[in-house]
């Protein structure tokens, strides 16, 4: 298994590199993205951004090569961005933000944290929601519960995120006047009750849509297993029902659940920026929107590799785990 | 005396009550001087701060709405929380290009200190760090300084005030480029200091009767007074922190996220007395990053924030009912406006098209249905600059406020404007602009024009389509400016006396406008600047404006002292203080 996990590890350099290179190529090739335009401010003129050109290293091209309309149709560059920007990241200097000059590298890692909190406790809630309520809606299979669950579930799948995350913070506020902490970092071992004032409520409700996927799921999966040969024998056998559930029906359950959680986590991953924004906490997510928003290229091109990484061991984690899940399976 | 002409009042001399002097808008202003990128968000509700009533005209009255007027307060100090919206890129007042207008505004307003500043109520200079304004002649500007410290950080650590400081920092702001720099690059000819006798000389390239407002000399920006020391070979320290001579310092920050300000206790202190009279009152500000208008509103229902701008009068009016007496809720007519441009190329470049296109505008409709009637119809000046404003009776202005299908497809055919063709007009996405568009496109529609609505999103549409002219037609919200001389500069065609983006060209606007700016008495100006406004709707030039909104704001009960309806000023505000234990 390892070998298998240290061949798809080495995938994710070509990955990383095939991610950076088309970002690289849309965040200079789409309209209105050049950052000197933002910087150089209204009234700038043509030399000026020429000099903020040089000074970010975009006067030279952007790969180190280039084609040309006329033989010997390829140039190549001695200095292009593309190695630049390479050779520094192989060497942990991903360039400074472009707004606040400081290392990218540093704001990533003072932004962790909350976009981390956030991301965990939603796939907690998610999983704890997702699975539980799964196994219960197929045990109690046409029952009110069954019902409920199973609207639930269609209801947070089909409401987007954000606007449940709007509701969050409207109905609160019409109802009662009250809202959850907004804006800044509460540490969680330094004020763990506003930390779970401000992470509880964004979290429960990106754990829910990302769990209503996941609860479906358990539950069509468990009813199959459920009805399976070996779950009648060990009925027959006199094993009490939660040792049934748990340690042979959903163990044999789990692998398609399993995959279900890594899409999930991707859910959570994608959805924390729209919370982030919307709540004003200072993480990963709401630092990408706003560093797209101002043409930040250095913390765009980073975020991109990162989210990239985070993809790429998240599935291999998920791939992993099978074997770990189901004896019977292989990897060679 | 050159002094009365530029309508100077030496707060030494009396005619400005002290009171008067000192007082400043709502601080829930503060917050919004950091308002949306280049100000391109709905930034006039940061200005619109409570206890004023618009009247239909536009006149606010300036008045304080209670505390310390009506006798001493109880207890001054507090620490007033406000929104952020967004964050600081970073601390740095030159830069980097458009952003500097969100952390430049809200350093401007608070940690740096101004020589004066000119509200936009009364339209004259109030004295600030400098104690006498003086000018010799028409292109000659001296100003003395009072006594002043900096905040006392390394490695400035609170020396004193220099008159070359200011002379830096004018020189320093010089190297910047951005529409608040036309005055720094165009007019000032060369900026001269004498620490000995702490005087500051501005020479002039001409005659410029706008020299000490908000759009010039006076600007909340580029009048910033920085350390000298600090403003080469420091870039590092002034993106991480801000060192100024203000009535606040700033304590932290989370790298440009809910920075911190505390009282500066030795503010602007002359020969040795306790800052003024113990201002500012409040013990600090302490801002929160709140980007989403509803999380806000709801964080100001909760408590968490003492001051807020309401994003419409329908939240206002919910606010108020919600917590009664607990809230003062006001309206403030906006110093921005909404407003269209037309590029100046066939085929606007014929008059009787853009005039065409003003009669189908009908602002009272644009009103009612963009901001649910809360709004007054603009002309070539914003009618909050209402000393400069024509009198709604004036012919002109009534001409300009005319909604006539049938004459404008009458001056449509007599130009042969092709119906036929599609004309793109280009917005932001910005929720204002886009509702503004798709308004214009209904209305235009009318008189058989069609356009081509293209969305963009805000930072190409500032950087390409507007600051680059890539636009046939264009609608957008105006910043709020506090001066009625950047208004009409949009419309001046002569090189390096404004930023025109419609390629806009008329000797006789010109003329006007230019007539007006370099007028030094006051009154004969204003006058100027009127004639200047019929000259722009006479010819028919192609930045049609259509209307200025009102805002809503509101506060606790318990924040006292503030005042509104001066712009800026408020920001400046150094006697609100909290009622509260």
């Amino acid at each position: 298994m390892w070998r298998y996990a240290l061949r798809r590890l080495l995938f994710l350099p070509l990955i990383v590199v095939l991610v950076a290179v088309f970002t690289f190529v849309l965040l200079r090739v789409l309209p209105g993205q050049d950052p000197a335009r933002v910087m150089a401010g209204q009234g700038a003129t043509p030399d000026q951004i020429k000099e903020i050109h040089r000074q970010l290293g975009l006067d030279y091209p952007v790969f180190p090569v280039s084609l040309r309309g006329e033989p010997p149709f390829v140039q190549l560059n001695r200095h292009d961005q593309f190695s630049k920007w390479l050779g520094a990241a192989l060497r942990g200097d991903f360039g400074v933000t472009y707004q606040s000059q400081a290392p990218v590298r540093q704001e990533f890692a003072r932004r962790f944290p909350a976009s981390f909190e956030l991301i965990l406790l939603a796939l907690i809630i998610g999983s704890v929601f997702g699975i539980s309520f799964g196994i219960l809606s197929a045990l109690y299979r046409n029952s009110v519960l069954d019902y409920v669950v199973r609207v639930f579930a269609v209801f947070g799948a089909s409401v987007p995120e954000f606007f449940l995350l709007t509701l969050l913070i409207i109905l609160p506020s019409y109802l009662f006047n009250y809202a959850p902490p907004i804006g800044g970092y509460h540490s969680l071992l330094r004020e763990p009750m506003l930390n779970l004032r401000q992470f509880g409520p964004p979290a429960l409700i990106l754990g829910i849509g990302g769990s209503a996927a996941l609860m479906r799921l358990v539950r069509t999966t468990m009813l199959e297993v459920l009805r399976a040969d070996y779950i009648r024998t060990a009925q027959a056998k006199g094993l009490s029902r939660p040792t049934i559930v748990l340690t042979h029906a959903f163990r044999n359950a789990a692998t398609p659940i399993v995959t279900a959680l890594g899409t999930a986590f991707l859910a959570v991953f994608g959805g924390s920026v729209i919370a982030e924004t919307i709540m004003s906490i200072q993480g990963v997510g709401a630092f990408f929107f706003i560093s797209t928003l101002s043409r930040d290229l250095p913390v765009i091109q980073f975020l991109a590799v990162y989210t990239a990484v985070v993809v790429v061991l998240a599935n291999l984690i998920i791939d992993l785990s099978y074997a770990l899940i189901d004896r019977r399976v292989r990897y060679s | 005396m050159a002094d009365n002409e530029f309508g100077l009042r030496y707060w030494q001399d009396g005619r400005v009550s002290r009171r008067r002097l000192l007082g400043g808008a709502a601080i829930g202003g503060v917050s919004l001087a950091a308002i949306g990128l280049v100000g391109c968000t709905r930034g006039a509700s940061s200005n619109k701060t409570p206890g004023t009533s618009a009247t239909p005209n536009g006149l606010i009255a300036a008045t304080p709405t209670d505390g310390t007027q009506d006798g001493k307060p109880t207890r001054l100090g507090g620490i007033l929380r406000v929104q952020q919206n967004p964050a600081w890129p970073n601390m740095d007042p030159f830069g980097p290009g458009v952003l500097t207008l969100v952390q430049g505004l809200a350093l401007g307003f608070t940690v740096f200190d101004h020589m004066w500043y000119v509200p936009t109520d009364t339209g004259v200079a109030e004295l600030f760090l400098a104690t006498k304004l003086e000018q010799p002649d028409a292109l000659t500007l001296t100003a003395t300084l009072g006594d002043a410290v900096f905040h006392n950080k390394p490695p400035v650590n609170g020396r004193k005030v220099l008159a070359s400081d200011v002379e830096a920092s004018f020189k320093r702001f010089r190297e910047e480029t951005g529409i608040g720099y036309d005055w720094l690059h165009n007019v000032m000819d060369d900026i001269t200091s004498d620490d000995q006798a702490q005087t500051v000389t501005i020479k002039q390239k001409m005659p410029w009767a706008w020299v000490l407002t908000s759009s010039n000399a006076g600007s909340p920006i580029t009048s910033s007074i920085l350390p000298k020391e600090i403003l080469h070979g420091y870039d590092d320290l002034l993106r991480k922190d801000a060192i100024g001579s203000g009535h606040w310092t700033l304590l932290s920050h989370d790298n440009g996220a809910n920075p911190k300000l505390r009282k500066f206790d030795k503010f602007r202190q002359f020969a040795g007395t306790k800052s003024i009279a113990g201002q500012p009152y409040l013990d600090g500000i302490d801002f929160t990053l709140v980007t989403d208008p509803n999380a806000a509103l709801a964080a100001f229902k909760a408590g968490d924030l003492d001051t807020i701008g309401f994003g419409t009068k329908a939240d206002a009016e919910r606010t108020a009912r919600d917590l009664g007496n607990k809230v003062v809720v006001g309206s403030d007519l906006g110093r921005d406006f909404f407003t269209m441009m037309l590029m100046y190329e066939p085929p606007f470049k014929d008059d009787r098209v853009r005039h065409a296109f003003n009669l189908l505008i009908d602002r009272k409709e644009a009103i009612q249905v963009l901001e649910q009637g809360s709004g007054v119809p603009c002309g070539p000046m914003p009618p909050a600059q209402r000393r400069y404003v024509l009198p709604d009776s004036d012919p002109a202005l009534q001409e300009y406020f005319k909604t006539d299908v049938k004459q404008a497809k009458q001056l449509l055919g007599a130009a042969g404007f092709d119906l036929n063709q599609s004309y793109e007009m280009k917005f932001s996405n910005r929720p204002g602009d886009s509702a503004l568009a798709n308004l214009l496109a209904s209305q235009f529609a009318r008189g058989g024009i069609k356009l081509k609505l293209t969305q963009q999103d805000l930072i190409t549409w500032l950087t390409t389509t507007l600051s680059q002219s890539q636009f046939k037609l264009t609608c957008f919200g105006q910043l709020p400016y506090e001066d009625p001389d950047l208004p009409l500069r949009f419309y001046i065609g002569k090189q390096g006396y404004g930023t025109n983006f419609m390629k806009y060209d008329d000797p006789k606007v010109d003329d006007a406008i230019l007539a007006a700016a370099t007028e030094l008495n006051e009154e004969a100006r204003i006058q100027k600047v009127m004639d200047a406004q019929r000259a722009v709707i006479k010819a028919w030039s192609p930045m049609l404006n259509i209307y200025s909104p009102i805002g809503y704001g509101g506060r606790y009960a318990y924040v006292k002292g503030t005042i509104s309806g001066r712009g800026s000023l408020g920001l400046f505000n150094r006697t609100t203080w909290l009622d509260k234990a």
